[in-house]
């Protein structure tokens, strides 16, 4: 059985000795957020969402001066006001249609937002998404090829010229992972289709049914495919054979390897709720403020919440490198 | 040092009645600073702070303290195998666990309920007890 304890206790510790890893994590999330300003700037979408910005402020301050006032408490619709006001984030709340109506109401102009859909802006935005793709990939591959050595207890000389290499060939794996993954969705998304012309009914039926049969799917091949990174930089192989080797690894250990996703699962949501929401919010309102000293504070809170993605990622990353050495070793101590 | 020699686990509703006691603790004095802080300041992002520093506290409480306000005052105490309380890294990954106890409706929590040694799942991932002193 993996012993999930022993593994994230050697992350901590294997993080705490090689703290250098935390550095291509840390620019594999700047570097993006940076063209995303750039991009916001020069294709002149940021006025337009800084006043946007400022109209939420206007409309949220509305909501809490009446949750506020003594002398709506009490009345047949402050409890459904407060519940749409405290659970603003969820889908169940109103929150979102009570904005949209307010800003109806204020005249606001969505056709400049369509202005600003021109050919030029389009071609930025591709290129931006390239590069920050770019970035990602090599970065990630950077920080994948340090906690391989890491775990392996490896020194390179040549760590440059080892991620470029590598880089092209996580590149190669993730556009095969993707198409493995989308092909028969979109073949069953087609099939679908063509039954919705034969006959609605029988359509939508085989719609429902094809979306559980692909989620079904998808956590097969997300379980087969777990261990493709791990093994592209621990063993140094091929996109190809990476894919083929995980899939004969968790033959038969899909339960063990459900084990450590569930465990990634845990890790990401706890990144996400704490960090990672956090940090993009606080970037957004950091982007849109106009007050200084607001622009002060959430300058130190997304440099903080930048520190703190970056350490919680890199240890994510090395627990499932650990998790998958400690499964090749229980897999060959059940092979003796 | 909690001896483990024959240990008296703390059982659901106890437990159940410590997390209410952290929730009127610890959850609602949160809830009043996030909603202060944002009114005042206008900041929404000062209330993420507030939620990383209650995860921060609980997960100090847990690990080196023992357990939270709640397990505290009904006696209990959060211990690893050998009844030593459980440490920053091991709180963290109990942390992970109740996440994951939440995702699956709740079930890892019932756990407790009919586990021999009162484990729920977060404390079967993290290797720990909770017991009575």
């Amino acid at each position: 059985m993996i012993d999930i304890k022993k593994d994230f206790e050697d992350g901590f510790n294997l993080l705490m000795k090689h703290k250098k890893i935390m550095v291509p994590v840390l620019f594999s999330i700047v570097v993006p957020l940076i063209l995303i300003s750039l991009f916001f700037s020069l294709s002149g979408v940021s006025p337009l969402l800084r006043e946007l910005a400022s109209a939420n402020e206007d409309f949220d301050k509305e909501k809490t001066d009446y949750l506020l006032s003594k002398e709506n408490i009490g009345t047949d619709n402050y409890s459904k006001e407060l519940i749409n006001y405290l659970g603003k984030d969820s889908e169940s709340s109103t929150y979102n249609d009570d904005f949209e109506e307010y800003l109806e109401g204020k005249g606001y102009d969505w056709s400049r937002y369509k202005e600003l859909l021109n050919a030029k802006n389009v071609v930025m935005g591709i290129v931006f998404v390239l590069l920050s793709m770019i970035s990602s990939f090599y970065f990630s591959s950077k920080a994948y090829l340090m906690i391989a050595l890491a775990i392996k207890k490896k020194k390179s000389n040549n760590l440059l010229r080892m991620t470029n290499r590598f880089m092209l060939k996580f590149f190669s794996m993730r556009v095969l992972i993707g198409f493995i993954v989308f092909i028969p969705a979109m073949v069953l998304a087609g099939l679908g289709g063509m039954l919705f012309f034969v006959n609605e009914i029988l359509g939508i039926l085989s719609i429902f049914l094809f979306i559980i049969l692909f989620f079904g799917y998808l956590i097969f091949m997300s379980l087969k495919l777990f261990f493709a990174t791990p093994i592209m930089f621990v063993e140094e192989q091929g996109p190809l054979r990476s894919i083929k080797q995980s899939f004969q690894m968790t033959k038969g250990h899909l339960k063990q390897v459900l084990i450590i996703l569930f465990m990634i699962v845990g890790i990401t949501i706890f990144i996400n709720s704490f960090v990672g929401q956090p940090l993009y919010n606080t970037y957004l309102s950091l982007f849109f403020e106009s007050n200084l000293v607001k622009v002060a504070i959430n300058l130190v809170l997304v440099l903080f919440f930048l520190m703190l993605e970056s350490f919680v990622f890199t240890f994510e990353y090395l627990f499932l490198f650990l998790s998958y050495v400690d499964f090749k070793r229980l897999k060959k101590g059940g092979k003796k | 040092m909690i001896n483990m020699k024959q240990p008296v686990y703390g059982g659901f509703w106890i437990r159940f009645v410590a997390a209410f006691l952290d929730s009127l603790i610890i959850g609602i004095p949160a809830g009043i600073i996030q909603f202060v802080l944002v009114y005042f300041t206008g900041m929404r992002s000062l209330s993420y702070l507030v939620s990383l520093a209650m995860a921060v506290l609980v997960i100090y409480l847990d690990g080196i303290k023992g357990g939270t306000p709640g397990k505290l005052i009904l006696g209990m105490r959060i211990v690893n195998e050998k009844g030593e309380f459980i440490g920053i890294p091991m709180a963290i990954l109990r942390y992970i666990g109740k996440i994951l106890s939440t995702l699956i409706l709740f079930i890892g929590y019932f756990m407790i309920g009919w586990d021999v040694r009162k484990q729920g799942l977060h404390d079967k991932i993290a290797k720990t007890y909770v017991v009575k002193v």
